[in-house]
């Protein structure tokens, strides 16, 4: 009884045994396409197939970019393993001077003039962009809810899109070979050596300008038909305060509505600085100095007060020392006119 | 000549002129946070009499950083014959928001060939004030050539088969490295005049950049350019490798890629996987057959294994996409190198039968050892 139970405990080991160990269908055999069996899929490295910004709507790769609007960085990785092991993605946005190419990862600490760094990581699902926040605050800015990962992750292609906005001291740049520009870094990370991908797009930054004219009001008091420019009297109004922002060189400008209306008739600009009858003239120097003053034109031509402005931090350079001179023809109607004085930022 | 009435007109006007004579200014406000950028500035316009520029590469952009809503004037500065069409010219901004203004250059007949600066201001207004305003204003400006001589340029669009293709055309001047835009259309084919010189022609379908042509024109010149456009195209192309679990070897070789068809449907598509060993050509077969291939991606994957099994050398995969019986497109080579062992099948699976031999024979010598052993007992007892 005991001899035929054990006999029979055996030949059931041996037959699963048996059967465990004979493989159910044969690769080599013939060009299947199949297999059966239990597998483990290689991992493979991953490739950047392209990094390149897409305007924030969607569309084909830009080749400049504008300050102060939103873009999105897109990064399309395979993996013939599936995206699904991707763990980190970067892309960076670098200042390229002098259009040397630059190979070395630029690293995840960005600058608000120079370099923006943008990341996504899995095991958080964040979004973060490099520089944020500082003193003065950069507006560099990256919008987390517009960001996009790829939505089927088991696919072994995919795609990640920054949604970010280009700061407005991001250094002007035309881009193009052997001109300053800006290229772009992408990095993917699944699980061994990130691998890397530099994409030299070489692309422009556009010029970017911003005036704020702070000063609330101007006052001559009284000034006199036929009473001419002169510093410290009552024909000059002083430290007008005007904030100037750029990317780049700058120039500061100064022009005028040719035009100045009241109920009882206009006054036309002169701008040869000798008023005739019914006109006014005006004269603007960025330093309170009436010698180095220019006369001030019609609208839309502007006269340069100051053609030294070069790029500036996101505070802008506030010049605080315009000074406006007004002259009147020798004969002028009393009168409250209206018009406008304009200061004007253009690229340097 | 002075008459008694001017005369008369003008003894009424000097009291009044010295006992008002002062200019009283109503209070100015203050108004800043208009800013400009845009693509207008870096444009090296060079462009014959008669002819135009644009596209939508030329633009500037004007932005309102204020607080309140900004009223905006746009204004240009340029030499006779010569005008600058803006694809909006008075216009508000919200706070914080911004506006794009398309730009387009016209250089009539009439304008003298030189060189000249060319400038579009966005200048801030208010409405319903009185008094002298300063006002934020921004300006791009912008150096344009005009030139006497011409050329005639037409580009088209075309499938290999040379049938028309409906796309985005963009026509580029290059100088000095740099693509500058000259002319745009949408209906898949352009002509226009052109200054002498060298040009980038772009075909693009559905975004995608799909043929481009740079070449040089002469004055007086006029070339046909034709831009061939493959409108379908592999992408994701790889090769996984799988292995069995227990050894280690090569079971099979998976094939994964995506069709992308930009423009439209095809009747019958067919994807054919070429396959190489160290070089030399091995196995071609059909593996995906679409009927239709519509338009848009479809991700699709085959498991490879060799009629004759795996073999210790390289590999070579290729892909080559089929429209309607013809070749249209391939893909580069990937290569898988395969080694140690070779064949991932027969020899693995002999050693299987010797092990599984080895362990059955143990495990019933070793039940035969221990029945004996009870017997031995048993008859002992």
């Amino acid at each position: 009884m005991v001899k035929k139970k054990f006999i029979s405990i055996v030949a059931t080991l041996g037959l699963v045994l048996a059967l465990a160990l004979v493989p159910v269908a044969s690769p080599a055999m013939a060009a299947e396409d199949t297999a059966t069996g239990s597998f483990t899929v290689g991992n493979v490295a991953p490739t950047i197939t392209s990094v390149e910004v897409i305007p924030a709507a969607g569309g084909s790769a830009v080749n400049s970019m504008t300050p102060g609007t939103a873009y999105k960085a897109k990064i399309v990785v395979n993996d013939a393993n599936t995206v699904n092991d991707t763990e980190q993605v970067r892309v960076a946005i670098v200042f390229d001077s002098a259009d040397s190419e630059p190979a070395t990862d630029p690293g995840e600490t960005g600058d608000t003039q120079t370099l923006a760094c943008l990341k996504w990581v899995k095991s958080t699902d964040t979004w973060s962009i490099s520089p944020t926040g500082g003193t003065p605050a950069t507006t560099w800015s990256i919008t987390s809810g517009s960001c996009t990962k790829p939505s089927d992750m088991t696919l072994t292609t995919g795609t990640w899109e920054f949604y970010f906005t280009v700061g407005k001291v991001a250094t002007e740049g035309t881009g193009g070979d052997g001109n300053p520009g800006w290229d772009l870094f992408g990095e993917v990370n699944d699980e061994g050596t990130p691998v890397e991908m530099w994409d030299d797009r070489d692309l422009a930054m556009e010029w970017y300008g911003e005036v704020t004219v702070n000063t609330a009001s101007v006052d001559w008091g009284s000034v006199s038909p036929g009473m001419d420019f002169a510093e410290g009297d009552s024909s000059e109004e002083v430290n007008i305060n005007v904030t100037y922002l750029a990317n780049g060189d700058y120039d500061e400008k100064v022009g005028a509505s040719q035009n100045w209306t009241s109920p009882s008739g206009n006054a036309t600009l002169n701008e040869t600085a000798s008023p005739g009858e019914g006109e006014f003239s005006l004269k603007a120097d960025d330093t309170g100095t009436l010698t180095s003053a220019v006369n001030v034109t019609a609208s839309p031509t502007y006269e340069t007060i100051d053609d030294t402005g070069t790029q500036t931090d996101d505070d802008g350079e506030d010049v605080t020392t315009n000074s406006l001179w007004l002259k009147l023809g020798t004969v002028f109607t009393e009168a409250t006119y209206t018009g406008a004085i304009y200061y004007q930022v253009a690229n340097g | 000549m002075l008459t008694y009435s001017k005369v008369k007109r003008f003894a009424v006007l000097i009291p009044l002129v010295l006992l008002a004579s002062l200019f009283i200014p109503a209070p100015a406000e203050a108004q800043g946070g208009i800013a400009l950028s845009g693509s207008f500035y870096r444009q090296a316009f060079e462009i014959p009499q008669g002819s135009s520029v644009s596209g939508p590469s030329i633009y500037v952009v004007v932005f309102n950083n204020g607080a309140e809503e900004l009223s905006v004037r746009m204004s240009t500065e340029t030499p006779v014959g010569v005008n600058i069409s803006l694809s909006e010219d008075d216009f508000t901004i919200p706070p914080g928001g911004q506006q794009k203004v398309m730009i387009g250059m016209e250089v009539t007949e009439d304008a003298v060939p030189g060189e000249y600066e060319i400038s579009i201001t966005a200048e801030s207004y208010k409405e319903g004030v009185s008094g002298i305003q300063l006002m934020g204003a921004a300006a791009q400006n912008a150096n344009l050539k005009v030139v006497g001589e011409s050329a005639l340029v037409k580009v088209t669009m075309a499938n290999p088969d040379g049938e028309p293709v409906v796309g985005t055309v963009r026509l580029f001047k290059l100088v000095e490295g740099q693509n500058y835009e000259f002319a745009y259309s949408e209906t898949g084919t352009l002509e226009t005049r052109v200054s002498p010189g060298s040009f980038i022609a772009s075909g693009y379908v559905a975004g995608e950049n799909l043929a481009e042509e740079t070449f040089d024109i002469a004055a007086d010149e006029e070339k046909t350019i034709i831009l061939i456009v493959k409108t379908v195209c592999f992408e994701g192309f790889g090769i996984v490798p799988n292995y069995y679990t227990d050894t280690g070897k090569l079971a099979f070789a998976q094939t994964v890629y995506t069709l992308n068809n930009l423009y439209q449907t095809y009747p019958e598509a067919e994807v054919v996987l070429k396959v190489t060993f160290d070089g030399t050509p091995l196995e071609e077969t059909t593996i995906a057959t679409l009927t239709p291939l519509e338009k848009g991606r479809v991700g699709l994957k085959y498991n490879y294994i060799p009629a004759g099994g795996w073999g210790d050398g390289t590999y070579g995969f290729m892909l080559q996409l089929n429209l309607e019986g013809e070749p249209y497109i391939t893909t580069l080579e990937e290569q898988l190198n395969v080694s140690g062992g070779g064949v991932a099948g027969a020899a693995s699976h002999s050693r299987y039968y010797i092990i599984g031999g080895v362990a059955a024979a143990a495990i019933i010598g070793g039940a035969y050892f221990l029945m004996k052993r009870r017997k031995t007992k048993a008859s002992s007892a």
